[in-house]
């Protein structure tokens, strides 16, 4: 398994809190829609990717460290980085670079957060304004996130 | 325990001395009893002139709220007009008094308990004035008690006070049984606590808990830095736990409340047959909404647990195949070195100082410093058997990716069934509502009445989703002061404080978890034994349409009721509304029948009004069963539940021994008049 080692995997500081909310909720809870950061982050890196574009963070901040993503979640995120590079060069390159890894997943989930908001409130700031009016119910939310989900990944076409 | 007779003087509706002799007091001999009569007129205080005589008043005071028993302030025993005449006259006191004769291991007990009351100053005041319990053995000698507490030791060994009332079934309890939500729970956990009786072991908890909390106030004192902050969180977690429970308890008596207060509104909607029918359809469609609900919130809940966590995975799909193919034309690319074999090569190049064309390599040249970065590659990096491990991960995440996506796809169509029921629920609800306003002209009254049954209907409905809430918050804090205390623990071990103190909470946290373990295992065994009892009876009780479609009942675990087909599929929200009465008879009986332990279903059962939502094809067989269940039978009947049809099949079953009519001639002037059953025909 690739290792991922000990980075920051940072998110830019507007999105802070859709990703706050995906995992606590508003007002604050021990559960929201994800279990883990992680799970939203690799959701928005592959959405982002699928969408075939990367945008550069925003006023950075720390989501969580490198290490706790699972085997499954490291895979994904190497496949997003092999994609990157246009499956040109030697995969080992890829695999070898575990900050380019995640430099390049930053980039793809800024991107998918930017997609998944847009698709499913209108913008990320529409999607805010929900969060502090605290009308977003999160069993709905998490029904309609799966069928999101479900219905873009069968039509899905990756995008260079 | 058999029951012959019961004499009531004075005793609430019941004006001068009225008497009941029981059938089925010797075996064979026909066992079914009916008391008929009207609403108020008395059928259920013949229930509790008896646990009065046996047990006290306080019995009377347990039920306070139950509409049935009427509140605590209006628990008058002695008859008012008894008491008006004395007002008028001698103004020297009534005596009311409760004769109850049974036979119990041979031996005849008869239970005496008098009241005195007289009115004072416009408000009448209550005194008990006698109480003798004789038995006589069966050589005719008989034994006089009259002291208190050794007549409760006395009766208490014949039927234990706490499972008196579950020899009562009356449309309340077969109501809350009914209901799949929070009132079910309750009183499936009720009557199994109960039946168990197991005050002492609950006591003993609590006592050990309040130890505990006290060691763990003492443990701060020895805490510092990270063990002070992790002392401090689990405090934290542990007030919000008992602010959960408090405010789930506080919901759950609201709940209770807005039950009772239902109950008693619908009681006064009644009167009206054709709102009657509306308002059954409704609380049917609203049972099965609740269901409904419940399933959308496990299966939401589940998806939660299940799916949410591989999300990015279901999304990466396509991509996955992509970097599959990738690795599989690129395993075919024989002409790339890789990094091991491309190390070693520059290391050799390097140590030889020439290059693969022959030409020297000049120390400090891009060539020789392009070797030198290959030479330095990491070790550990990637190799070929690496990647094809990468390959495999891939492979296996596509695998798994299919049988996820299959799974949610299960899931969320479940969850759209569920919502397209509750939708057609709503929607049938909506229309029942509006039905029920067009039946005008009615008086205000009943509008009122209506519209105060929809919002409690919707209190109830608001207040069951706040108690589910609160559930899942306190499953998820506990949680969280299990892992606090974990952490807690080994910060308290590693830097060696408060050793002795942490030790004795460690054995008082053994303590109370030994004796909750073997609490939850009674509570389980008897749940168990209770679903066998239930299941057998309803056997009994279902007509052969309902048989083919139920096979069993079970006791979740959450102590929710289900039904389970032949297949072992859950079909409680499915069945019919009748059918769903039946079960809750059915479980009811074996409450009362496991309660009564090895000496079998030995007090008679008191059903009042428990034919309620059952079509007549299930009523008339209940009416043949139901005296089989037991050794007495004792229906209280009004002449809707008791009609032609089903007196002549009880009369048909040769079971029917006795037949009481409450006629009331004037208020507060109920009396019994003992009729032959064969000669009776109902009015209707």
């Amino acid at each position: 398994m690739v290792n991922l080692g000990f980075h920051s995997v940072r998110i830019s500081g507007e999105y802070e809190r859709i990703y706050n909310f995906l995992l606590r909720g508003s007002p604050p809870r021990i559960k929201s829609v994800f279990p883990q950061h992680t799970h939203t982050f690799v959701l928005m890196a592959v959405v982002g990717c699928m969408s075939g574009n990367r945008t550069e963070l925003r006023s950075p901040k720390e989501l969580l460290k490198a290490q706790y993503f699972s085997e499954e979640e490291t895979t994904i995120l190497t496949s997003i980085a092999l994609h990157a590079k246009g499956f040109s060069t030697y995969p080992s390159e890829v695999l070898r670079n575990s900050k380019e890894i995640i430099t390049l997943a930053e980039q793809y989930a800024d991107y998918g957060m930017q997609v998944f908001c847009n698709e499913l409130f209108g913008s990320p700031e529409a999607f805010v304004k929900l969060i502090e009016t605290e009308s977003v119910e999160l069993q709905e939310l998490t029904a309609d996130m799966l069928k999101w989900v479900l219905s873009k990944s069968s039509t899905a076409q990756l995008k260079d | 325990m058999r029951i012959r007779r019961l004499v009531m003087e004075n005793f609430r509706q019941f004006y001068g001395r009225q008497e009941i002799d029981f059938a089925g007091v010797r075996d064979g001999e026909p066992n079914v009893t009916v008391i008929f009569g009207e609403n108020g007129r008395g059928k259920t205080t013949t229930f509790r002139a008896l646990l009065f005589a046996l047990y006290g008043r306080s019995i009377l005071e347990d039920e306070e709220g139950n509409p049935k028993f009427g509140r605590k302030a209006d628990l008058g025993l002695v008859n008012r007009i008894a008491l008006e005449e004395d007002l008028a006259s001698a103004r020297q006191g009534v005596a009311a008094r409760v004769e109850v004769e049974f036979l119990y291991e041979e031996k005849t007990y008869n239970i005496i308990r008098g009241i005195a009351g007289i009115i004072h100053d416009g408000q009448v005041v209550e005194e008990e004035v006698e109480l003798k319990l004789i038995i006589t053995l069966p050589d005719g000698n008989t034994r006089v008690i009259q002291d208190e507490n050794e007549i409760k030791m006395e009766i208490d060994q014949v039927l234990d006070r706490r499972i008196a009332h579950y020899f009562l079934f009356d449309g309340e309890r077969i109501r809350r049984l009914t209901e799949a939500n929070e009132t079910q729970r309750d009183e499936v956990r009720r009557g199994i606590r109960n039946i168990l009786r197991i005050d002492t072991l609950n006591a003993a908890i609590q006592a050990l808990s309040d130890v505990e909390k006290e060691l763990h106030k003492e443990l701060k004192k020895f805490s510092k830095g990270e063990a002070l902050r992790i002392h401090n969180d689990l405090t934290d977690v542990r007030n919000r736990i008992e602010q959960v429970k408090s405010r789930l308890e506080c919901e759950k008596k609201s709940l209770d409340e807005l039950a009772r207060m239902e109950a008693e509104l619908e009681a006064a909607a009644n009167a009206f047959d054709v709102v009657n029918e509306k308002l059954n359809e409704k609380k049917a469609a609203e049972a099965v909404r609740e269901q409904h609900q419940e399933h959308l919130h496990e299966q939401l809940e589940r998806l939660h647990n299940n799916s949410m966590r591989s999300l990015g995975l279901l999304m990466a799909e396509e991509l996955l195949r992509q970097v599959q193919a990738y690795l599989a034309n690129f395993s075919a690319d024989d002409a790339y070195l890789p990094p091991v074999t491309r190390k070693r090569f520059a290391e050799r190049l390097i140590k030889e100082g020439l290059c693969i064309c022959g030409n020297r390599l000049e120390p400090g040249s891009d060539a020789v410093e392009c070797l030198r970065s290959w030479s330095e590659e990491d070790s550990g990096s990637p190799s070929i058997i690496e990647l094809n491990d990468f390959a495999r991960d891939v492979a296996v995440l596509l695998g798994r990716s299919a049988e996820l996506r299959k799974d949610a796809a299960a899931h969320l169509g479940t969850i759209a069934r569920l919502r397209e029921q509750i939708d057609s629920l709503n929607a049938r609800l909506k229309e029942l509502d509006e039905e029920l306003d067009s039946l005008a002209p009615q008086p205000g009254a009943v509008q009122e009445t209506l519209q105060r049954l929809r919002e409690l209907s919707e209190q109830k409905m608001h207040l069951n989703t706040k108690i589910a809430n609160y559930n899942k918050q306190l499953e998820d804090l506990v949680q969280e002061k299990n892992e606090l205390d974990r952490q807690y623990d080994e910060e308290l071990k590693r830097n060696k404080i408060g050793e002795e103190v942490r030790k004795q909470k460690e054995l008082v946290v053994r303590a109370i978890r030994a004796l909750e373990k073997a609490r939850d295992t009674f509570q389980h065994e008897v749940a168990e034994q209770l679903a066998v009892e239930a299941t057998r009876i309803l056997k009994q009780l279902l007509d052969p349409e309902g048989q083919q479609v139920i096979d069993r009942i079970v006791v979740n675990h959450d102590w929710s009721l289900e039904v389970l087909d032949p297949h072992g599929l859950p079909i409680l929200s499915g069945i019919s509304a009748g059918q769903r009465q039946v079960v809750s008879l059915a479980f009811i009986t074996a409450i009362a029948r496991v309660a009564s332990g090895e000496r079998g279903a030995n007090m008679p059962l008191f059903m009042d009004t428990p034919f309620g939502r059952l079509s007549g094809k299930h009523r008339d067989h209940l009416i043949r069963i139901l005296p089989s269940l037991t050794p007495q039978w004792v229906l209280l009947a009004t002449d809707t539940e008791l009609t032609r049809v089903e007196a002549q099949i009880l009369k048909e079953t040769g079971r029917w021994g006795k037949l009481y009519v409450l006629q009331q001639p004037r208020r507060y002037v109920s009396q019994l008049v003992h009729r032959e059953p064969a000669l009776f025909t109902p009015t209707r």
